[in-house]
């Protein structure tokens, strides 16, 4: 297990590499960071000019600039950002904001796929899977702006009608944050609420759709089948041997789908202007902020790649079939 | 099982009166079991026989409340003095598994793969008895499987079930179904999944479960061979119906039913009558989707009359037995081909090619096929080879059937690859005419049907279209090629009329038709038949046995037969090849080979196959093998039969035996009037 887990963490080495450097030649061709300063009226001098293009490592040959972002990354150095903030600073918070909003829109997202799906395909074609079925559906075609939007002017309206604030709709935590814990943790997730619903939302339909057909087919497995023949009550053969085979290649799904709650979760802090790794991609892409860019991709690839081997060593320990090595 | 003779006095454990079972269907509901009726009585072993499709299955899953969603079941079942249909799933699960158990059909999908079978079999014991703790449920487990013959039950208790054989699977399956002292078993195509050998095996482990909880016994099966050695009673099923229904004996012996009659002369037999003509019976069974008036066998009848077609049969008693046939005094006497006239298939085509060659056609020699076995690191390094098929040779002449025998793993398919130049091998060579095969060369001259008519016709192509297409790969005008298929499928005996169908609108019979037409497009002259009638039913196997043979009289083709039925293979092939592990063990002439085999491994092979016969059955004495075959990644040194060689492991001296783990045996004739490779081949 250990060897296996060193092998394919050092399979990832290569593609991370391989990855980052296509990114940042195609970042780096994608505009000119000090376009800005050169569009200023009236026009910036040249010393300053030559000094900025120095500072951001623009004079540099392109390879020359990719191996000092990589080693640089090593001493904890991500490299000049246009607007002289200190990268390292600024994205670790938020990407905490981040990870707090996706793993709980996952875990909310889980358990109503879950629900969901079993109810489908225990009650198939029933007026309950049809309504599940029809809802799933829905909320798989809705995109994901559009519903932040529309649920964040309900909460606003609903605020105003009772003139208390229920529902924080701007922001992942006040300004000034309050003072001592159970404040702090209480204000956290009061902000919390929304932009989970809508991430869990969007995310739960597909799943519980596969979580449905996977269920439907399990319980048509001759094992299911036989398990019954023995004379297990239903309910134990339904958990037991139908949604605990069924749940196997779930895992998967939701590590893969991680990649895209990231991507997801860009539209849904933008919506509720939470301080987070979405906003932060969206304010280095503006700037062309190359190396503020590289330091958001970069992140969230390692996390795509932890999450996959994450899903295939689960793999492993849900289903025996499945050797590593 | 002893098959006694059974007064009416023993008391009834388990019976069925009017069971009707309907299942939907896109065109409506379709009669799966339209009234059927039988009983079993304390300790006895009724077999329920018919082919796919005539309600046994669904009979079995009523009987236990296992419909699927959406079925209609209608009609009583009691177990004992209790009435089950109706009785709910709560009240069921507290009858499945204590009553009456059941034995699934596919060993490889029963068991769930996530569970160690050890807690699948404890999960059985405490499903009926919730305090008992979990150490001693799988120490009952580990009993249970040895009950059932697993080796070093103990040890393997936590494996899970893919780290067990498909014959060793069953036995598990069998260990649940005893696990509660159920007072019924009912076993629903227990060993059709299986090779013939680990049949055997598992339906010794099912005898075992039987004389140890002393239940009765449901035994469903097509094959009547099993059922003719294991039941006392016997109830054949056609069209959702009991159609005849007397002790083993009457109904083999003397059949009062035409369909019984027709079955048991349409199956190829191990035992005497090979070489006859098969009488198949013509057509395929009714759907069930609209109610028949009268006999549902009446259409595929020799002896239907108007009477037959209205007004439908009841069962009713005749010779001592019950039959439902209006006419069933007419069949005193009577064999099959007295009734069933085989009908010849209308051959049209004739043999374009010189087919008489000097000295054989076609020829292997010393073919070795290795599979690299790769690891899953990195660079996928070779970590072992897989030894499917080890220095083979044979040749064909002109005009002959070489069967090629084998269970699972032996290389047989494998063979039939290297031959069509689909694989290379790592050694060897074939030669056809003397002249090497390699590549697409000889594509016209090799042609092969295969076992799954389904699987290997484009769904969306015509009949005609899938006959024509060989002809249009090879440069054939389209008109021309057109032409040629019609006539060629007209000679398999699918008409004009059919030739513009798609494959799913075919039984499977008539695709195999199809396959056949198709190897016969490019006017071969050798036909590789790869298990070409295992998927299909016996009725309807006759039938394709009966047009390959024809096929080869009209046309002097030569065919490779290879299978793992030895009872077809006896019936069609002039010489015969045993294949165990990927090596030859015994050649020789059909009736030689069959007769007087000399290889313990053909000898057991032999043994094992249930002969449709009950008296016989009865008095036969098995070769019962021990264990499954070896690995073919890590063969064993030498004799590759050692392993399980009732001679190696039983009478041979310790000096014999090292001969055979040391020396491989070639295959040489040693006094016993063909090729044997064993060292102390022999009589049994």
């Amino acid at each position: 297990m250990l060897a296996y887990v060193l092998r394919r963490l050092l399979h990832t080495i290569p593609i991370i590499l391989v990855g980052s450097f296509i990114t940042f030649v195609m970042v780096s061709a994608s505009g000119d960071p000090l376009g800005d300063l050169l569009a200023k009226q009236p026009p910036v001098s040249p010393a300053i000019l030559a000094a900025e293009r120095h500072r951001l490592r623009l004079d540099l040959p392109l390879l020359e600039q990719y191996w000092r972002w990589l080693t640089g990354i090593f001493r904890g150095d991500w490299g000049p950002s246009v607007t002289r903030v200190d990268i390292g600073h600024e994205i670790w918070p938020r990407l905490l904001v981040s990870v707090r909003l996706v793993v709980l829109a996952v875990l909310l997202a889980l358990l109503l796929a879950l629900v969901v799906g079993v109810i489908s395909a225990v009650r198939q074609y029933s007026w309950v899977d049809y309504l599940f079925t029809s809802a799933g559906f829905l909320l798989l075609s809705m995109p994901a702006f559009w519903l932040a939007i529309l649920l964040k002017q309900q909460a606003i309206d609903v605020n105003e009608a009772t003139g208390s604030t229920l529902f924080y709709t701007v922001g992942d935590a006040s300004i000034p944050p309050p003072t001592g814990f159970w404040p702090t943790v209480s204000d956290i997730a009061g902000h919390i609420v929304l932009p989970t619903i809508v991430l869990a939302l969007t995310t739960f339909a597909p799943w519980s759709r596969f979580v449905r057909s996977s269920m439907v087919e399990v319980q048509q497995s001759d094992y299911v089948r036989l398990a019954r023949a023995k004379g297990l009550p239903r309910r134990t053969v339904l958990v037991r041997h139908a949604l605990r085979t069924a749940l196997i290649p779930l895992t998967t799904v939701v590590a893969m789908d991680l990649a895209v709650l990231f991507s997801g979760a860009v539209i849904t802090e933008t919506v509720f202007q939470w301080r987070g790794m979405g906003s932060f991609l969206l304010s280095a892409v503006r700037d062309k902020d190359i190396y503020a860019v590289m330091a958001w991709l970069l992140l969230v690839s390692v996390i795509v790649v932890l999450f996959n081997l994450v899903a295939d060593l689960l793999y492993a320990v849900l289903d025996r079939r499945i050797r590593l090595g | 099982m002893s098959p006694t003779t059974h007064q009416t006095t023993t008391a009834e454990v388990l019976s069925v009166r009017d069971l009707t079972v309907e299942f939907p269907d896109e065109r409506g509901r379709v009669q799966a079991v339209r009234g059927v009726s039988w009983s079993l009585r304390e300790g006895e072993v009724l077999g329920v026989v018919g082919e796919s499709g005539c309600g046994k299955s669904a009979t079995a899953l009523a009987v236990m409340g296992l419909l699927p969603p959406g079925a209609r079941m209608g009609g009583s079942v009691r177990f004992r003095d209790r009435e089950l249909a109706g009785l709910g799933d709560r009240g069921m699960s507290s009858v499945r598994g204590r009553s009456v158990a059941m034995v699934f059909q596919d060993p490889l999908s029963s068991l769930n793969p996530v569970y160690s079978v050890g807690f699948q079999v404890a999960e059985a014991v405490r499903a009926h008895h919730p305090g008992t703790s979990r150490d001693d449920a799988v120490e009952r487990a580990v009993h249970l499987l040895e009950l059932v013959g697993i080796p070093n039950a103990r040890d393997r208790v936590g494996d899970y079930p893919h780290e067990f054989s498909g014959g060793m699977r069953q036995r598990v399956v069998i260990a649940i179904a005893m696990a509660n002292d159920p007072d019924v078993i009912i076993a629903d195509e227990p060993t059709t999944a299986l090779d013939v050998t680990i049949q055997a095996q598992v339906l010794d482990a099912l005898r075992t479960a039987r004389a140890e909880t002393g239940a009765a016994a449901v035994l469903i099966t097509h094959d009547l061979g099993v059922v003719a050695g294991q039941a006392d009673r016997v109830v054949v099923m056609y069209a959702g119906k009991v159609v005849e229904s007397g002790t083993a004996d009457e109904v083999f012996y003397r059949p009062r039913m035409p369909y019984t009659l027709g079955l048991l002369g349409s199956l190829p037999r191990l035992d005497g009558r090979f070489g006859a003509r098969l009488t198949p019976i013509a057509g395929t069974p009714p759907a069930l989707d609209r109610p028949i008036p009268g006999c549902a066998f009446a259409p595929r009848c020799p002896l239907a009359r108007e009477r037959c077609l209205t007004e439908e049969p009841e069962l009713r008693e005749v010779d001592g037995h019950l039959t439902a046939c209006h006419f069933a005094e007419e069949l005193v006497d009577k064999r099959p081909e007295d009734v069933f006239v085989p009908v010849v298939a209308p051959v049209a085509l004739t043999a374009e090619r010189p087919v008489r060659t000097e000295g054989p056609l076609l020829r292997a020699t010393g073919l070795v096929k290795h599979y690299p076995v790769r690891g899953g690191g990195f660079f996928r390094r070779q970590v072992a080879e897989l030894h499917a098929v080890c220095d083979v040779s044979f040749s064909l002449s002109a005009g002959e059937t070489l069967g090629l025998v084998g269970e699972s793993g032996s290389g047989k398919s494998t063979i039939a690859k290297l031959l069509m130049s689909l694989e290379e091998p790592t050694a060897g060579r074939v030669e056809l005419d003397g002249a090497a095969v390699r590549g697409r060369k000889h594509a016209r001259d090799l042609q092969i049907v295969f076992q799954d008519p389904m699987g290997s016709l484009d769904p969306r192509m015509t009949a005609a279209d899938l006959v024509a297409e060989p002809l249009r790969i090879n440069g054939l005008a389209k008109q021309d090629a057109r032409t040629r298929a019609l006539e060629l499928l007209a000679s398999v005996g699918l008409g004009r009329g059919r030739s513009e169908r798609y494959p799913h609108e075919f039984s499977g019979g008539q695709r195999q038709r199809i396959g056949i037409a198709r190897a016969l497009a490019l006017r071969p002259r050798v036909l590789i038949l790869d298990e070409p009638v295992s998927a299909l039913d016996v009725s309807v196997q006759a039938d394709v046995i009966n047009l390959l043979e024809d096929l080869q009289d009209a046309l002097g083709l030569s065919y490779l037969f290879i299978a793992h039925d030895l009872s077809v293979v006896r019936h069609i092939a002039d010489r015969v090849a045993v294949l165990y592990l990927g090596r030859v063990v015994e050649v020789g002439e059909r009736d030689a080979v069959f007769d007087h085999p000399s290889h313990p491994y053909t000898q057991a092979l032999i043994s094992a196959v249930p002969l449709p016969d009950p008296r016989k059955e009865r008095v036969r004495e098995r070769i019962l093998l021990s264990g499954d075959v070896p690995s073919p990644v890590d063969p064993p040194s030498g004799c590759r039969f050692r392993t399980r060689c009732p001679r190696f492991l039983g009478a041979l001296t310790d000096a014999e035996r090292s001969l055979c783990v040391e020396e491989v045996p070639g295959l040489v004739e040693r006094g016993q009037g063909h090729p044997v490779a064993c060292h102390f081949g022999g009589p049994r």
